[in-house]
């Protein structure tokens, strides 16, 4: 056996998967060559720091959960596409009951006056998004509006959603995110697409926009 | 009673028992979340890619024909939604959204943990994560999963040859990846 044809069956040579012909083989040529023993001992320290590692095992309930799980994804699946689309379900819905809600107190002036950012629903809403679908509903958000609404000139300009931006940390969160995204991802034309709907091919392709913006 | 067969309850699904498919689920969850976790590295998102393959299997399983044994069509399927998934979160990654807001951390190591064998795991992921698409697989369908490499070319729709120099060169990056982060410290 050459070296060369020896070395590519070393891993399985170590994890004693070898059939017993090549097994045979193998170690007749270790005995001559020196540059393959090498390679043997140092695959072994690297397969014996790999067999010593473990993941941390999920919960011993996980599996049992995991079926009604599988059942619940497979019937939400199955309700009409716009109905089951995870920016329906778990944002632009709650969004527009909060939305409504706020719109409604802010025909109470006591309860408008009293609305701090921190009681804001919008927040609280936007706050448990997680962060691809923020993404998504501020691109899709603010190419109606555009930044320069910022600042409202009077009380009565102050929308729900110019309320929250004027939080300062998070308008400026929100500025940042909406500038990187409609620029250098989104270029304005697939702003309504969730990244979990893209296409393996549309997957491939942003990457590989986004590595050359990276090498810009 | 005798087990049934994985054939056996594919026809009995095909034949609209949907109480065969809740059996193929029980049979294989466990080996498909263990491939989804090493390709992912976190529990939340093997158990996200699981659950996406269980559902594509089900919209799937009535045109399978057998032409491969079905748990190396299930295999199949979790190799290019957990490759997906790594795709997607590589985005992600590259925005740093989730700085945005503050993220819990997943896969905690329980308190008792020795950090030295913390601190390995975290490596030997890391090494295995830089690896090409290709080697990473065939490392992980080879070393975790024992399989053949017949049925790793049948799974990745590929050929045998060349399989065994993918897993080599596997070994010698996650070797080289180590000895580099060691050599550095």
């Amino acid at each position: 056996m050459s070296t060369d044809h020896v070395k590519y069956h070393l891993p399985d040579y170590v994890n004693k998967r070898l059939e017993d012909d090549l097994r045979k083989g193998v170690e007749a040529h270790l005995q001559e060559c020196s540059a393959c023993r090498f390679e043997y001992e140092q695959l072994q320290k690297t397969f014996a720091l790999i067999r010593g590692t473990n993941p941390i095992h999920p919960a011993p309930t996980y599996f049992q959960s995991l079926l009604p799980k599988i059942r619940q994804r497979m019937e939400q699946r199955s309700l009409p596409l716009f109905m089951a689309h995870p920016l329906v379900v778990r944002v632009a819905a709650p969004l527009a009951v909060a939305v409504v809600a706020i719109a409604l107190l802010l025909h109470t002036p006591f309860v408008y006056r009293d609305t701090t950012m921190e009681e804001n629903p919008l927040k609280s809403v936007l706050s448990d998004m997680s962060a691809d679908e923020l993404v998504q509903v501020i691109a899709e958000q603010t190419s109606h509006q555009p930044f320069n609404g910022y600042f409202a000139e009077t009380e009565a300009d102050q929308t729900p959603r110019m309320q929250l931006l004027e939080n300062e940390s998070l308008g400026r969160e929100v500025e940042l995110l909406h500038t990187t995204v409609s620029e250098f991802v989104f270029g304005g034309t697939s702003a309504q697409q969730g990244l979990a709907e893209l296409s393996e091919a549309e997957v491939e392709a942003l990457l590989q926009q986004l590595v050359e913006r990276t090498m810009l | 009673m005798t087990e049934q067969s994985d054939l056996e309850l594919v026809r009995q699904f095909q034949d609209g028992d949907e109480s065969a498919f809740n059996h193929v689920v029980l049979r294989y969850q466990e080996k498909v979340y263990w491939v989804a976790r090493r390709f992912v590295n976190d529990h939340d998102s093997a158990d996200d890619v699981t659950q996406e393959v269980f559902c594509k299997a089900y919209e799937s399983l009535k045109e399978f024909r057998g032409d491969s044994s079905l748990y190396t069509w299930l295999y199949r399927i979790t190799v290019n939604v957990a490759l997906n998934a790594i795709r997607k979160q590589k985005i992600r990654d590259f925005f740093r959204i989730d700085e945005l807001f503050e993220a819990e951390d997943v896969d905690s190591p329980p308190p008792d943990e020795a950090l030295e064998r913390q601190e390995e795991r975290a490596l030997i992921e890391q090494a295995i994560a830089t690896l090409p698409t290709k080697q990473k697989s065939v490392f992980l369908l080879r070393y975790y999963d024992e399989l053949p490499y017949e049925e790793i070319a049948k799974i990745l729709k590929t050929s045998v040859g060349g399989l065994k120099a993918n897993y080599f060169h596997a070994v010698k990056k996650i070797q080289e990846y180590i000895q580099r982060v060691h050599g550095s410290r």
